[in-house]
């Protein structure tokens, strides 16, 4: 069952940016095994996206470096050549986007869109389009036939989203890339579009990554999780784990800025401060100057990677001073 | 789709007739009377009034007007000449095909080029290809086409005697000219396709697009010229009456008897019914451009065709 599918191996990426590189995504390094749903979570410009991108080679200005290793079934898909990428986007590794209607083609009908991806697989025109009916029943699409011949202005968000993931799953990748799938939509739509994924993971055994700010989201669907701040990982392990036994600080916060069912709490508790821009090398911890148990050696020294369990692990000095005065 | 044409049908009539009215005051209002210019000097201001009587000019503007539009409309007269005391028409039949060959060949001949050099432009941005296509475009487009008319002349037709001077009997009359159209108006259709093809080559879509797998020749050609060309086909019909006009000029230096070589001569001479039948001509071919603009558009752009119709079901 827990067969690894997606490696990243100290995975870096810098933007060129005006006098120098920002590093948007730092040594992040996790495994997804098939079937599994892994979620990465943190606030906006916290490199979510970017690894997500990375992954595909798809990240728009052509202005990044990307360091590190990217496994895909054992072969490190950064060292492939733009003509071998072409045979794993839309085949083995299918991605959806933000906001469905700009990633849809205004010009062409949603059923071209969906089959176009398909016919690079060498199958005719109208078995292409048999196939996008079928889909776009199993993605729940009201009026399939129709809505194959109406252009993407016709539609409304969620069906459009429907269309995206239609597009995704056509040729039945082994991992789905879910970058904010459904932030654009509303929470009924939301829990739609959630259900399509979980059943694409039971049926075809699909992996998916999820990329969300949204932890009631995770909550609901992810088996494992990841917390992302200012481009690292700074914690990860099964859903289990991250909400019952956070453990660096910035995950504790975020546990604690979610909104309760209780009137009685008052105000919910927020982070102060803001994500730093890194455009310049620094050493120490990226969180260093909001979190609330900040110590000298954050300031001068990289946290290492703790282990709690086989599953959970974290970077932070703080649990390992606290675990040495013990 | 047909409500659609309909419409723009209905428009361009209404914007034909204003247009006409305009044009028909304006000249009624010039300095000068083509009678006293026809007449020369010798004749006596009395023996004028019967040539005015003649020719009906002595009546209302709104009278002549409406005579001059039914004429044109029930009878294809568009009066006669002034100054060669025959049949417009008939000289404007000549000149009609010559300046429309003129001015088709060299718009499709821009495109043709304009076209693929911007994309390229817009697909290696920045790079050295980028920078000579776009700069030289410019340096081409700031020379003023009377100048370069006059060069190419020099150098291809008397210096090396490779084309002939002027004239338009074959197709070598028509090199030196079309070039000199080409070069002029490059410029603007490789930005205008470069700017294009940049912006949609910004949107998701093309990051779909790469994400299904397709190659970047597929992106390129379905994805972003397909979009891009909405604007670039627009402009393409919108420039062809400013074309006309454009190579008043270059007719009148190469000597070909296009409309702008008749237009700018019957100005000269003050001879009205010529110039009102000319800028009448300008204004149909720019209101036809337009509704045909307009219905490509709508072919190109399935939004437009859904916001003007709703919808084709």
């Amino acid at each position: 069952m827990s067969e690894e599918l997606l490696a990243l191996n100290k995975l870096s990426v810098d933007y060129k940016v005006k006098g120098g590189y920002l590093s948007a995504v730092n040594n992040v390094s996790f495994t997804i095994n098939k079937g599994e749903i892994f979620a990465i979570v943190g606030e906006s410009g916290c490199g979510k996206s970017t690894i997500a991108h990375s992954i595909l080679r798809l990240l728009p200005e052509h202005n990044e470096i990307i360091k590190g290793n990217i496994f895909f079934n054992g072969e490190d898909l950064n060292e492939y050549s733009e003509k071998q990428l072409e045979r794993i986007r839309g085949r083995e590794i299918g991605m959806i986007f933000q906001n469905p209607l700009d990633s849809l083609n205004p010009v062409y009908t949603t059923g071209f869109q969906v089959a176009e991806g398909m016919m690079l697989d060498n199958i005719s025109r109208e078995d292409a389009w048999n196939r996008v009916i079928q889909i776009y029943n199993d993605v729940k699409m009201p009026d399939a036939e129709k809505r194959a011949k109406s252009f993407p202005h016709e539609l409304s968000g969620g069906m459009r989203q429907r269309v995206m993931i239609a597009m995704m799953i056509a040729r039945t990748p082994q991992l789905l890339i879910a970058d904010e799938p459904t932030t654009a939509l509303d929470v009924t739509i939301e829990a739609q579009i959630l259900n399509i994924i979980k059943t694409l993971r039971d049926e075809f055994n699909t992996a998916v990554m999820l990329i969300t700010h949204n932890f009631g989201l995770v909550a609901e669907v992810a088996d494992k999780v990841a917390v992302m701040y200012a481009g690292e990982v700074v914690e990860q392990g099964t859903v289990f784990d991250i909400f019952d036994n956070p453990k660096h600080p910035y995950t504790k916060l975020l546990m604690k800025a979610l909104p309760r069912r209780t009137k009685s709490e008052g105000r919910l508790q927020t982070i102060d401060g803001s994500v730093p821009r890194l455009t310049e090398i620094r050493n120490g911890c990226r969180f260093e100057n909001r979190c609330p148990y900040v110590m000298e050696i954050c300031k001068s020294k990289d946290p290492d990677r703790r282990i709690v369990t086989e599953s959970h692990s974290f970077c932070c000095h703080l649990e390992g001073e606290v675990r040495n005065n013990e | 789709m047909r409500n659609y044409i309909i419409k723009r049908l209905g428009m361009g009539v209404v914007l034909l007739f204003c247009v006409s009215f305009l044009v028909f005051s304006m000249l009624y209002l010039m300095p000068g009377d083509p009678v006293t210019l026809m007449a020369g000097p010798l004749v006596k201001a009395e023996n004028l009034e019967g040539l005015r009587i003649e020719y009906g000019l002595d009546r209302p503007l709104l009278v002549q007007y409406a005579e001059w539009m039914t004429n044109i409309i029930f009878h294809g007269n568009f009066g006669i000449s002034y100054k060669y005391r025959i049949d417009v028409w008939s000289l404007l039949k000549n000149c009609i095909p010559i300046s429309l060959r003129l001015t088709v060949t060299t718009m499709l001949i821009s495109e043709a080029l304009a076209i693929p050099l911007g994309l390229l432009c817009a697909y290696k941005k920045n790079s050295l290809f980028d920078r000579v296509t776009v700069n030289t475009s410019l340096v081409l487009t700031a020379i003023p086409s009377f100048w370069l008319a006059v060069l190419l002349m020099l150098v291809f037709a008397i210096k090396l005697k490779w084309l002939p001077l002027s004239g338009y009997e074959s197709w070598k009359n028509y090199v030196l000219p079309i070039t000199t159209g080409v070069i002029g108006g490059l410029a603007s259709t490789i930005r205008l396709t470069k700017s294009e093809a940049l912006d949609v080559l910004c949107e998701k879509f093309v990051t779909t697009a790469y994400a299904k797998g397709l190659d970047n020749n597929t992106v390129l050609k379905r994805h972003v010229l397909r979009n891009s060309l909405i604007v670039i086909t627009v402009n393409m019909f919108m420039s062809l009456p400013w074309l006309i006009s454009g190579y008043i000029v270059i007719e009148k230096i190469f000597g070909i008897p296009g409309m702008g070589n008749l237009m700018i001569n019957s100005i000269i001479q003050q001879d009205f019914n010529v110039v009102q039948a000319c800028i009448l001509i300008i204004t149909v071919l720019t209101i036809i451009c337009n509704i045909l603009s307009d219905i490509v558009l709508g072919i190109l752009d399935p939004r437009i065709r859904i916001s003007v119709t709703g919808g084709d079901k």
